[in-house]
């Protein structure tokens, strides 16, 4: 089943063209990945998907109108709430979703984010790598069908990437369906199980790596990815 | 929304600003001004103008800050994810913050009472505290809207300067406005801070044909900040 189909989508910044007219489906139970340099749109894209920004062109069908109930979003910007603990995040974020969390709820969450410890901590003085399972906690507080990761593992060192793609390979095997950007391959070959490549503001290929692999010719990950996003550099390094 | 409420409440609670701009400060300031001045009708004067200049410090100056730093978190932004309607949302937190008003005001008000004496009805403490819901209200909901405004820190603070300042100045807050030249008693004619220190006075005093127009007064400017707290949601997050 379709969870999401995007047809046509268009946006524009100032004048400037951002997404120049993408066209995906977000089939239920698999992981996808969106994939491309910086700048080239993924967030825009999701942005769109979410609901965040409306498109100018195109058009989005969702597999329930209900759809936000369903929806665990984290975005760039880690988002939580500042002033507040790890344990009250989970509990306000699990209240904006209309779930009501047990204080034992709330400790198994924190476990699962491994913060089994930091419940009591406030938020902004977790480390980037709790903050950043915390955010991935609060998005999937109300066990959503759909959940959407923005470049979830930027910026952290290899422990703290290593427990969020433990935690997205869960969210797999809880039948949950994940859409995530990043631009680190050995991350994409690990937990995706479907891959869009986006370069300038288009989709410039999508499908399973093995098929994208032998399509362009290329041994690994790494290599599609540099072919499929050539440098904006004329001339390139010398 | 109960649960937002409580945890906004929790954490309005621990905000360090709170004790001591709209505790400490006011309390001290009704004392020290209150003791230091002997002229008729002082010591009213002075309470009622510390009771509103704290709910101005916490319900605008504090919250301005404590918006910013959420919506550059992001969290606003992942509200329009949540199936919470905004509205909801806002209305839950504006609660909680109003509340947190009401009671330091209630606070300055028993230390004033205590101190000089006043002899206070119930039905003009509830007079007041009526005056004190709606006025931290607006300044809420104002709040609401400057930080959207503002895209950092130095920005906020410019800008709630810019508002408290001629707010207090041009008000009979802390001293008659009575000998000031008459361009100041008309900018005071149109200053809602001015309106929200009558609506006190004539609470106090039981006056019911003043204190109706002050409630007139801001509960149009509630509802003309409400607006703008809920239009600013969208082009600040957008």
């Amino acid at each position: 089943m379709k969870l999401i189909s995007a047809q046509g989508l268009v946006k524009n910044f100032h004048g400037r063209p951002v997404i120049k007219g993408i066209d995906f489906d977000i089939e239920q139970g698999e992981v996808l990945a969106l994939i491309g340099p910086n700048g080239v749109g993924k967030s825009t894209a999701i942005a769109m998907i979410l609901g965040i920004l409306p498109p100018d062109d195109g058009s989005i069908a969702y597999w329930r109108p209900d759809y936000r109930s369903f929806v665990g979003a984290q975005l760039q910007s880690t988002p939580f709430f500042e002033g507040y603990s790890a344990a009250e995040n989970l509990k306000l974020f699990g209240a904006l979703y209309h779930t009501r969390l047990s204080r034992e709820q709330i400790q198994e969450k924190l476990e699962s984010c491994h913060l089994a410890d930091a419940g009591k901590t406030p938020a902004i003085k977790l480390s980037l790598g709790q903050q950043k399972r915390l955010a991935i906690g609060v998005t999937i507080v109300h066990h959503p069908e759909l959940v959407v990761l923005d470049e979830p593992t930027a910026g952290l060192d290899p422990r703290a990437r290593y427990e969020i793609k433990e935690m997205i390979q869960t969210m797999a095997q809880n039948s949950q369906t994940v859409l995530f950007s990043s631009h680190d391959m050995d991350e994409v070959e690990q937990i995706a199980d479907r891959l869009i490549f986006m370069n300038d503001g288009r989709i410039v290929d999508a499908g399973k790596p093995e098929t994208l692999m032998a399509k362009h010719g290329v041994g690994n990950l790494e290599a599609l990815y540099l072919k499929l996003t050539p440098s904006q550099f004329k001339g390139g390094l010398q | 929304m109960n649960t937002v409420f409580n945890l906004s409440l929790r954490s309005a609670a621990r905000e360090p600003f709170l004790l001591f701009w709209s505790i400490i400060m006011p309390i001290a300031g009704t004392i020290g001004l209150g003791m230091l001045i002997h002229q008729p009708g002082y010591a009213l004067q002075i309470t009622t103008g510390m009771m509103a200049t704290g709910i101005l410090f916490y319900a605008f100056t504090t919250t301005v800050f404590s918006v910013l730093a959420q919506r550059k978190r992001g969290v606003y932004k992942l509200l329009r994810v949540t199936p919470m309607p905004l509205w909801r949302y806002i209305l839950s937190v504006s609660g909680a913050w109003i509340l947190v008003s009401l009671l330091c005001a209630g606070l300055v008000l028993a230390v004033g009472s205590i101190v000089f004496d006043f002899r206070l009805s119930i039905l003009s403490v509830l007079m007041m505290g009526m005056v004190c819901v709606l006025g931290a209200g607006g300044y809420v909901f104002l709040s609401f809207f400057i930080s959207g405004l503002c895209k950092s820190e130095a920005q906020a603070s410019i800008a709630t300067n810019l508002i408290t300042l001629p707010f207090l100045l041009c008000s009979s807050a802390f001293y008659s406005l009575e000998s000031a030249p008459q361009w100041v008693q008309l900018i005071s004619a149109f200053n809602p801070f001015q309106w929200f220190v009558n609506g006190l006075r004539t609470g106090f005093l039981m006056d019911v044909t003043g204190w109706l127009a002050s409630i007139g007064v801001l509960l149009l400017i509630l509802l003309i900040t409400l607006f703008l707290a809920v239009k600013s949601f969208g082009f600040s997050e957008a």
